[in-house]
């Protein structure tokens, strides 16, 4: 990866993150919807507590369901504003795809900084091996990142963009869903590094998978 | 080169050639197929027939190096209204690839007269201004190749002639290709293509 790349990457990353914060366009609906659902779900849950697998199931639905509100808008906006044009005619594929995977890890990470620590207080969770728990989280999101890019990158020129958005990218990032909660489940219960080898490798092994797809095909759904 | 849509040809029979130092007008009423032949050339839609060839120094550019040695001017929207004007030229000048100091930028911002209004976001500002700001966009990075696609539109007297300077400095640089519904601008140009709906 060349210096140029980089900036070039780093320069739709920064534009991305300067317009979000002026417009709240992602992070304010999704964190917003984050909070509501998970606020709704531990009123209705009242005073039962979670075994480990229901609360590491639970907290990945809500991860997906807010990054679903989130994570599609990237591309959308830019079709939406009129300036996915110029954006074609100025920028080369690979710096955009790498600028806009970052910015949904943005994205993702401004989500999960304040539904992660408020489910974990809301539910009553408590994490017995919380070095793991971060790397599990980290490993799932990068997942979630790159298969939402490439299939946010394909509803942008559609009509009904939030409801393909989502039956697109489930069954993509179902593997990543699975594993994920399997490893954050081993996290809650102390299980060590150990405990989620196998998660951590095949989380590790799908990230590398989809992006070496994503990658190569999104010159073809971005310049259609 | 064709294009076509299905069954309805937008036009056909379209062939020329346009040397360093030159320029060329496509001329013709609305609907009559003049943005897409632009967007055609600039490598942002495939012809239907046909093909494009743009050469530097003898040798063919690809659409990943055309992107770095054009400029364009689109007649849709196609700046961040939430993005200052200095914001807007120097994230555009970055993604092709260009490193430009803010007092260089700003110099672009001034031959268009908008060094004053640099922190204003481009929702802010008259369509006069932003049709300015999309002139500085596109040739900020000094391309071989510069595409106007109805550059005229919403500049006053001033505007106008500060865009006819700048096409005269593209003439002596690269190749200039600009589109207009009105054959008095094409004058401007010393090659013309007449599109006809």
């Amino acid at each position: 990866m060349s210096s140029g790349f980089i900036r070039e990457s780093a320069a739709v990353l920064v534009k991305d993150i300067r317009s979000e914060i002026r417009t709240r366009y992602a992070w304010g609906s999704a964190i917003l919807f984050s909070i509501s659902a998970l606020f709704s779900i531990g009123i209705l849950l009242g005073p039962y507590s979670l075994d480990p697998t229901m609360a590491a199931s639970l907290l990945w639905a809500l991860i997906f369901f807010s990054s679903m509100a989130g994570l599609s808008r990237s591309f959308v906006k830019e079709e939406e504003a009129g300036t996915a044009e110029i954006l074609r005619a100025s920028a080369a594929n690979g710096p955009l795809f790498f600028g806009k995977a970052l910015f949904s890890a943005t994205t993702l990470i401004s989500i999960e900084i304040v539904l992660v620590p408020l489910f974990l207080i809301i539910m009553g969770v408590e994490v017995s091996d919380p070095g793991s728990f971060l790397l599990i989280i980290s490993l799932g999101s990068a997942g979630l990142c790159v298969g939402t890019t490439i299939t946010g990158a394909i509803v942008a020129r559609t009509s009904a963009k939030g409801l393909l958005f989502t039956a697109l990218s489930f069954p993509i990032l179902v593997p990543d869903l699975l594993l994920s909660m399997a490893g954050t489940r081993a996290a809650i219960e102390g299980e060590g590094i150990r405990g989620m080898g196998l998660e951590v490798f095949a989380l590790s092994l799908y990230i590398v998978a989809i992006f070496s797809v994503s990658y190569p095909l999104f010159g073809f759904v971005w310049e259609g | 080169m064709a294009k076509s849509y299905g069954d309805r040809h937008v036009f056909k029979g379209i062939s020329f050639h346009i040397g360093h130092g030159e320029s060329l007008a496509v001329v013709g009423p609305n609907g009559s197929g003049k943005t897409t032949l632009l967007k055609i050339i600039a490598g942002l839609l495939p012809p239907t027939n046909g093909e494009v060839y743009i050469r530097l120094e003898g040798r063919p550019l690809d659409r990943f190096e055309l992107r770095r040695r054009m400029g364009i001017v689109l007649s849709e929207r196609s700046l961040y209204e939430e993005l200052t004007a200095l914001e807007n030229i120097s994230f555009f000048t970055k993604v092709k690839g260009f490193r430009s100091s803010r007092d260089y930028l700003m110099g672009v911002l001034r031959m268009v007269g908008l060094e004053e209004v640099s922190s204003l976001l481009v929702s802010e500002m008259s369509s006069g201004m932003k049709q300015r700001l999309k002139i500085a966009v596109a040739i900020a990075h000094d391309p071989g190749l510069l595409i106007l696609d109805e550059p005229t539109v919403n500049l006053d007297p001033e505007g106008l002639r500060i865009l006819k300077d700048i096409m005269e400095l593209q003439k002596g640089r690269g190749v200039l290709v600009m589109a207009t519904a009105d054959p008095r601008e094409g004058k401007m140009c010393e090659h013309v293509i007449r599109l006809h709906p």
